[in-house]
């Protein structure tokens, strides 16, 4: 096992290792490289100003960018990639010419959000070749400005001419650096420093081994996002680390049938474009989630982990009966989602799987997140909804109805008293009523700094109505 | 010397985009430097019983650690001088710096911040406006302002209608927090480089808290990353922690608040509780006007007072009433002192008189710009405003009118109408309203300014101002301005760092005034160098050797054109005759003529009496109106922000780009401070959304689907820098278009609810309204 992270910074190759891999990217750069144009502003993930590309190699040797928030993005996550971070955009003393169509068209004010609304456009073209104002309204949904009010930011991403564009694999050319990543991308590594260890197996079976054989609790870590709030908040930097990254089995979407499987190291955006493809009810709610830096490095199954109460996520995978798939030394085995969320999993398991079943085509489905900002916000209260319905005796009557709410008790539940009551009955206005005053019942709301009792109470009630509206104007 | 025109950008622009401009944190660390924090209270209101520092010992990495006993003044503040840098005897609100700690390792500091304990006994602590009203802790005394007799036309007015506007603060957001270095210069002064609006307040500030001179401390400011007002006060403390730090350990010191802190322990704007009354006429004609402005100023007075004197000197908006009485009072509690924030109350003066006009179209089954356009100033005597000043140059009824067209309003009203009518699931409001915000800083000694202008001899000038550069673009409207003078590039003038060794007595950049106050005052130390050059070209083009005392001579000066970098005598019929502006500059050093002057300018005419509420505080009203069209969702209260459209009077705009970009960004912090942005507080206290995640700014899907800014043309007026009006602050309270439209929305379910809509009107607030049917 290789006992150094080593990466690319701007074309430089970097080694790193005992406790510097556990320093936050942004810090790193910051006071160690003297990189100083990506800011810190929030230091969770929020605002988007530590914002930079992370070139990951791809099976073709060629390295796919993404943004990343540099701000809560460990050294350990950047092995076997390279950072771009906003010095490396200039090339030759040219700028790209996204950076002088931010300068020249009133895309910057005061300067200190800039750089990472540089690498979100940047980001941006990477993923799309003629952007519309609508990719960079979802683009930029990860970045905040203070000064703009965003209109000389939108302003100047309509004015980039996109034939001028220079993808980031071609404006980084590099072949030592890209057979370098491209060897050591698969090795496993092993870090050790006075409070903290990583461990990155390169398989299963060594993962289980190494879990079983430490008397300490170990802490699985996929993208970080949450370790790294949490450190930089003061939880204490310490304990025994276990990276899914290099375990190949744990990167895949598999559809077997209608049974949809997603690994453990599945990042939520790869999970929205699999969604977007084959369930687009799913992928237009995975837009109202989180940011695209985050949902780069987040993964499906850390929502769970974490398992908020308003873990957006969750609710449609609570909604679509989703198991999760425990892994530990004795084998594996399946758990419906809801009774891990109320049990949780033994010491030497992890999750390696959630599965579900794709919807039935006659479904419908809708999704709601009722937050204070329409994106990057948790929710206040989230609801999902699944109707189906059969013709009896010249009447439709529901013959599948599920419904699961975030934000209203101590996780993301679904309401099986609404579901039986639902069950055989026709669709109205007065079923809609009974069915949300059941669903008040089972909710148990509390006020916290995002709303209070009553507000989620109202939405509780509105959100069967809001529902119900829908499917009356869409038949 | 290029004689080509650049395209005119923000200065920096390049720099911002590559990541390469510096910020005071961006400053390469020295070796001996040291990292500097605080132990702040936990209590919002209390007595110190003890301050224990003993567990600090365990910490090899901390160097130094100081309580108010270690200070030589403790007392500071602009207005009032009342605000200790470090709690002594008591505590006043959450996030008051208590000690102040010093470590060679950064990292260290949380926990050595948390080895700390402060025994306070805890008092209870005041929070709200209607709790402070019980006890009647004010700041000074109440202020009023009167024009006419208001009892009498209560008593004659067929309608009076009366009523509240409540508002909640609002957290800056500046995206770089707040910051300082002092370094530590020949054992005995004091270099410091902060992010402050206020640069001058920072050296005085460090000077008497240290008890030297003020020529021992210099305060440079680069640039900053965002200010809104919450560093034009706030950071003088942060500053002089830094400078207590490498005072006293003789090493360089650094302070750089974290984001969760900066939220939970500066000050915010205002909430105000204003109770109004109005009387008006069947047709909507307003009578008599009496408000109550009531603010909460937290626990110091810091800029409290003049912020309410700004709330009340726009109370009545764009109306012209001939009875108006309005008096207001600022209350002293226990939230972290409340400050300025741009546009500095006038939105909140502004809101309540707005609301009061909506009430009077609702009641009256009325548009509600008729009533807007029928009580709108005009030609005199409807021209004099509540404190006496006249108001000219009045370009609303233009700005309406055109407004009204190119946002299609009749027509959108009847279709926003008819929508409303058939939708199950949405409700649809439409607003128009006007703004007229006064230019100048009401304590009329700020308004001064001041300025270096030094011109190299290869035609490049460097210009200083007491003015700081925070992204509105002040810089490049100097540069532009003396470059101007001298009819070269823009690219040739350089402005430098502000630095009170540089310039002093820098007024704070505020008051949107700060292009006007130091721009006019680089113009007058061109024009100074360029009449000495103008001497020098006669004696050039004459062919003098250019060794006599040049100065000293009688010329005629007044044919010497400077123009597109050169110099020649437009009366002379050899007008070829060319001089280049460098070979010009090169003459007048070998003939020993001084080529950088500094200059000095204050804004003429300026006078306000707060005890009668009477004067002429404002140099000009800058003046503009919006058109907002909202969507609200009936089942959860969400906004979406459909459509927005600016006319604004600029005077002559100088840089369209850059009022555009002070107008987009001001209007969606004022849709923020209307809609999103709540300040929660738990009933000790203590600040709840103090964390980006739980305090929420717009971001790119809160900007308008539709959105545009026309600049209204309005030229040939002497008001501020070459003729163009300061845009930094007013159109902030067009935000309130957006809320204005929310209340137009509730008000087609509940009319009565609608009056009741509280700022901000996040989702649970208008579904409260929605409810209230």
């Amino acid at each position: 096992m290789r006992e150094t992270t080593i990466f690319y910074v701007n074309g430089e190759r970097v080694e790193v290792n005992g406790a510097e891999v556990f320093l936050m990217l942004a810090n790193w750069l910051r006071q160690q490289q003297s990189l100083t144009g990506t800011k810190i502003v929030c230091a969770e993930g929020d605002c988007g100003a530590c914002s930079i590309m992370l070139g990951i190699p791809t099976a073709s040797g060629a390295l796919k960018y993404e943004q990343r928030n540099s701000c809560i993005l460990p050294l350990f996550n950047l092995d076997g990639k390279h950072v771009v971070t906003v010095e490396g955009l200039k090339q030759k003393g040219e700028l790209s010419p996204i950076q002088l169509s931010i300068a020249t068209n009133g895309g910057s004010q005061c300067g200190y959000c800039t750089p990472g609304i540089v690498m979100a456009i940047t980001a941006i073209f990477e993923q799309w070749p003629k952007p519309t104002e609508e990719h960079f309204r979802a683009g930029l949904s990860g970045n905040l400005c203070r000064c703009t009010g965003y209109d000389g930011i939108l302003r100047a991403a309509l004015a980039i001419d996109p034939t001028k564009i220079r993808a980031l694999d071609t404006l980084w050319d590099l072949p030592e650096m890209k057979s370098e990543l491209a060897t050591i991308r698969h090795d496993p590594i092993a870090i050790k420093s006075d409070k903290l260890s990583l461990f990155m197996p390169d398989s299963l079976a060594k993962l289980l081994q190494i879990k079983a054989t430490t008397t300490e609790v170990m802490v699985v870590v996929a993208g970080a996002t949450d370790l790294g709030v949490g450190w930089n908040k003061g939880i204490k930097k310490s304990g025994q680390f276990i990276g899914l990254a290099r375990i190949p089995e744990l990167n895949k979407i598999e559809v077997k049938d209608d049974l949809i499987e997603v690994g453990a190291n599945v990042s939520l955006s790869q999970f929205e474009e699999f969604c977007n493809q084959h369930i687009p009810a799913i992928g237009k709610f995975m837009e109202l989630i989180a940011s695209p830096q985050i949902k780069n490095a987040a993964t499906l199954i850390g929502n769970i982990g974490s398992a908020l109460p308003i873990g957006d996520a969750l609710l449609f995978l609570v909604l679509l009966d989703a198991h999760v798939e425990l892994t530990g030394t004795k084998g594996t085995r399946l758990l419906s989602l809801n009774d891990y969320l109320l049990r949780g999993l033994n010491q030497d398991e992890l999750i390696t799987k959630i599965t579900f079943k794709r919807p039935a085509l006659m479904a419908r489905l809708r999704f709601y997140k009722v937050s204070r900002r329409r994106r990057l916000d948790r929710s206040i209260v989230s609801a999902a909804f699944l109707l189906e319905q059969e013709q009896k005796a010249g009447h439709a009557t529901i013959s599948k109805f599920r419904v699961a709410f975030g934000g209203v008790a101590k996780s993301v539940c679904r309401l099986a008293n609404v579901e039986t009551f639902m069950q055989g009955r026709s669709l109205s206005a007065v079923t809609i009523e009974e069915a949300a005053k059941l669903a008040l019942e089972a909710c148990t709301p509390s006020a916290n700094v995002r709303g209070s009792r009553q507000y989620r109470e109202i939405l509780i009630v509105n959100l069967f109505k809001k529902f119900y509206a829908e499917m009356e104007i869409d038949r | 010397m290029k004689s080509e025109t650049p395209k005119i950008m923000k200065e920096n622009s390049y720099a911002h985009v590559s990541g390469e401009s510096v910020f005071t944190d961006d400053r390469p660390l020295l070796p001996n430097e040291v990292f500097v924090d605080f132990v702040a209270s936990s209590v919002a209101y209390g007595n110190i019983k003890g301050i224990d520092t003993s567990k600090l010992q365990q910490f090899p990495s901390v160097i130094a650690f100081y309580t108010a006993k270690d200070l030589q003044q403790n007392l500071f503040g602009g207005v009032i001088c009342d605000q200790p840098l470090l709690a002594d005897k008591q505590v006043t609100f959450i996030g008051q710096p208590v000690v102040i700690i010093a470590a060679k390792d950064r990292n260290v500091l949380r926990e050595a911040k948390q080895a700390v304990k402060l025994e306070i006994e805890e008092l209870p602590a005041v929070i709200s406006i209607e709790e402070a009203m019980k006890s009647n802790s004010l700041y000074a005394s109440p202020a009023t302002i009167e024009r006419g007799d208001v009892v009498a036309a209560f008593e004659k007015a067929e309608h009076v209608s009366s009523g509240v506007f409540t508002c909640n603060g609002q957290e800056h957001y500046y995206f770089e927090a707040q910051a300082a270095i002092a370094y530590p210069v020949d054992g005995e002064c004091l270099e410091i480089h902060a992010s402050t609006q206020n640069p001058s307040e920072v050296q005085h500030d460090v000077a008497s808290m240290l008890g030297i001179a003020q020529s021992q401390v210099v305060c440079v400011v680069k640039r900053i990353g965002g200010g809104f007002g919450g560093k034009e006060t706030q950071n003088a403390p942060f500053a002089q922690m830094a400078a207590l730090v490498a005072y006293k350990t003789k090493r360089p010191a650094r302070i750089v608040l974290s984001r969760d802190n900066d939220i939970l322990c500066t000050g915010k704007r205002h909430p105000f509780t204003n109770h109004y009354k109005i009387g008006f006429t069947s047709e909507g004609q307003i009578l008599a006007y009496e408000v109550d402005l009531k603010a909460n100023g937290g626990a110091y007075a810091d800029l409290s007072t003049a912020v309410l004197a700004r709330a009340m000197l726009h109370s009545e908006n764009t109306y012209s009433i001939e009875n108006v009485r309005i008096t207001g009072r600022v209350f002293r509690t226990n939230l972290a002192p409340n400050t300025a924030f741009r546009a500095f109350g006038a939105p909140q003066g502004v809101a309540t008189i707005e609301q009061a006009i909506e009430e009077i179209a609702c009641f009256l089954k009325k548009d509600p710009l008729e009533i807007r356009l029928r009580n709108l100033y005009g030609t005199p005597p409807r021209h004099i405003t509540p404190y006496g000043q006249t108001f000219s140059n009045n370009v609303l009824p233009g700005i309406i009118n055109h407004l009204l067209e190119r946002a299609n309003y009749q027509e959108r009203r009847v279709e926003i109408a008819n929508f409303n009518k058939s939708s199950s699931t949405h409700l649809r409001g439409l607003s128009l309203m006007p703004i007229k915000f006064g230019i100048s800083f009401t304590n009329a000694t700020l308004n001064q300014g001041s300025a270096l202008v030094n011109v190299h001899q290869d035609g490049s000038i460097q210009v200083s101002t007491g003015a700081v550069e925070m992204g509105q673009g002040v810089n490049t409207r100097i540069a532009e301005a003396v470059a101007d003078v001298f009819s070269i590039p823009v690219a040739c003038v350089k402005l430098m760092s502000t630095s009170t060794e540089k310039i002093h007595n820098t007024s704070p950049t505020a008051a949107s005034a700060s292009a006007d106050l130091n721009g006019n005052a680089a113009i007058l130390a061109a024009k100074r160098i360029r009449e000495r050059l103008a001497h020098c070209a006669v004696a050039m083009l004459s062919g003098e050797t250019g060794e006599s005392d040049l100065l000293h001579q009688e010329r005629a000066i007044q044919n010497i054109t400077f123009a597109e970098g050169f110099v020649f005598d437009c009366s002379s019929s050899h007008f070829q005759n060319k001089i280049s502006f460098s070979d010009l500059l090169h003459y007048a050093w070998k003939s020993r003529v001084g080529l950088g002057e500094q200059a000095y300018y204050k804004t003429p005419g300026l006078w306000f009496d707060r005890e009668k509420g009477i004067g002429n505080p404002f140099q000009y009203y800058t003046q503009g109106a919006a058109v907002s069209e909202v969507q609200i969702d009936r089942f959860t209260g969400q906004i979406d922000f459909l459509s927005t459209d600016i006319v604004m009077d600029v005077g002559e705009s100088q840089n369209a780009q850059l009022d555009k970009g002070q107008i987009a960004g001001a209007f969606i912090q004022g849709l923020g401070w209307c809609t999103l942005e709540e300040l929660v507080y738990s009933h000790k206290g203590r600040l709840l959304s103090c964390t980006t995640g739980t305090y929420k700014i717009p971001g790119i899907r809160e900007f308008p689907q539709h959105f545009t800014i026309e600049l209204f043309g309005n030229p040939h007026q002497s008001s501020g820098l070459k003729n163009s009006k300061g845009i930094g602050e007013p159109p902030f309270v067009l935000g309130l278009s957006v809320w204005i439209a929310i209340k137009n929305a509730l008000a087609n379910v509940s009319p009565e609810g609608a009056r009741t809509l509280k700022l901000p009107a996040t989702g649970e607030e208008i579904m409260r309204v929605l409810n209230l049917n």
